[in-house]
C-alpha cells in the first residue's frame, strides 16, 4: 500500500525550483519610468519578484519566458497597445494562465471597460492616475484570484470594489 | 490656458502619499528627478512633433508628459496636456496648447526644484 502510494507521488522538485515555483511574480510594464518606481515602493516587503518593462513587445517577450503570475500593465504603450498585450497573453495556451490588469488614464469609459474585458480578456482595470492607497489590495486581490477560469469575474468585481 | 485656472501647480493630495511611500528620505527626490528629466525630454518631443506637423507624435508626447505629470501631482501640466491630447483642430490650435503646456511645464518644474530643496533640507535638519 504504502509502496503503492509512493510510487503515484509526482516526482519530487530540487529545492530551488520549488521556491522559484512558489514564488509571484509581477511584470510591470509602462513607458513612464515613475510607475515603476511607485510600484515597486507600493509593493515594498511583497513575498515575490516584481519585473519591469518599458514597451509591449519586450513584456510579451518576457511574459513568454518567464511566465508572471500578473501583469500589470499601461493602455497605451510603444510597439504593443497593452489591451493588445493581453489579447495575446490570454489567448496563447503557454501564458493564458496569467492575470493581466490594465491601467489607464485614456480608456475610462464603461464602453471601454466592457470592451476590455470581452474583446481584449483583461482580467481587471484600474484607472491612472494611480490610487496609491488602493492599488496594493487591488493586486494582491487580482494576484489572489486565479485567472482565466470561472473566478474572473470575482477578480474583476474585487477590484471594482477595491477601485470604489 | 483656461482649462488649468483654479488647480494647484502641485497637488499636496498626490505629494502626501507619494510621501508616505517615502521610507529613507529619498524615494520623493527620486522621482522628482526623474519626472524633471522626462519632462525635459518630453518637451523637447512635443516641440520638434509640431515643428514637423506629425499630430500622432503630438498626441503621444503629450500623453505621455500628461501621464507622469499627473503621478507626480503637476496638475495644471497634465490638464494641459490632456487638453491637447484629445485636441482635434487645426494647427494654430495645436501650437496655442504646446505653448500652454510648455509654460505650465517650466512653472511646474521650478515648484518641484522648491519642493525638492525643501525636502533636502528637511533632511539634513
Amino acid at each position: 500500500m504504502l509502496a503503492r502510494r509512493a510510487t503515484h507521488a509526482p516526482p519530487a522538485l530540487p529545492i530551488a525550483e520549488k521556491a522559484i515555483a512558489r514564488a509571484r511574480t509581477i511584470l510591470v510594464v509602462d513607458d513612464d519610468r515613475l510607475v515603476h518606481a511607485i510600484v515597486g515602493r507600493i509593493m515594498a516587503g511583497f513575498d515575490g519578484v516584481l519585473l519591469y518593462a518599458n514597451d509591449g513587445k519586450k513584456a510579451l517577450a518576457m511574459t513568454r519566458v518567464v511566465r508572471p503570475d500578473l501583469v500589470l500593465t499601461d493602455a497605451l504603450l510603444p510597439g504593443m497597445d497593452g489591451r493588445e498585450l493581453s489579447r495575446t497573453i490570454k489567448t496563447d495556451p503557454l501564458t493564458s494562465h496569467t492575470t493581466v490588469m490594465v491601467m489607464t488614464a485614456l480608456y475610462k469609459g464603461a464602453r471601454y471597460k466592457q470592451e476590455a474585458f470581452s474583446k481584449f480578456l483583461v482580467d481587471a482595470y484600474v484607472d491612472k492616475p494611480l490610487n496609491l492607497q488602493t492599488l496594493r489590495p487591488a493586486i494582491e486581490l487580482a494576484l489572489a484570484a486565479p485567472s482565466g477560469g470561472g473566478d474572473v469575474k470575482r477578480v474583476r468585481s474585487v477590484a471594482a470594489q477595491v477601485a470604489l | 490656458m483656461t482649462v488649468t485656472a483654479g488647480m494647484p501647480v502641485l497637488d499636496d493630495a498626490v505629494l502626501a502619499d507619494l510621501l508616505a511611500l517615502d521610507e529613507d528620505g529619498t524615494f520623493l527626490q527620486d522621482l522628482f528627478t526623474t519626472y524633471l528629466e522626462q519632462a525635459e525630454s518630453a518637451l523637447k518631443d512635443i516641440h520638434d512633433a509640431v515643428e514637423d506637423f506629425d499630430a500622432g507624435r503630438l498626441r503621444r508626447a503629450a500623453h505621455y508628459l500628461g501621464g507622469a505629470s499627473a503621478n507626480i501631482g503637476a496638475m495644471k501640466v497634465a490638464a494641459a496636456c490632456r487638453e491637447l491630447e484629445l485636441a482635434r483642430s487645426g494647427e494654430a490650435a495645436a501650437k496655442a496648447l504646446t505653448t500652454a503646456i510648455e509654460h505650465e511645464a517650466h512653472v511646474a518644474a521650478a515648484a518641484i526644484r522648491a519642493a525638492g530643496a525643501h525636502l533636502a533640507i528637511a533632511e539634513n535638519a
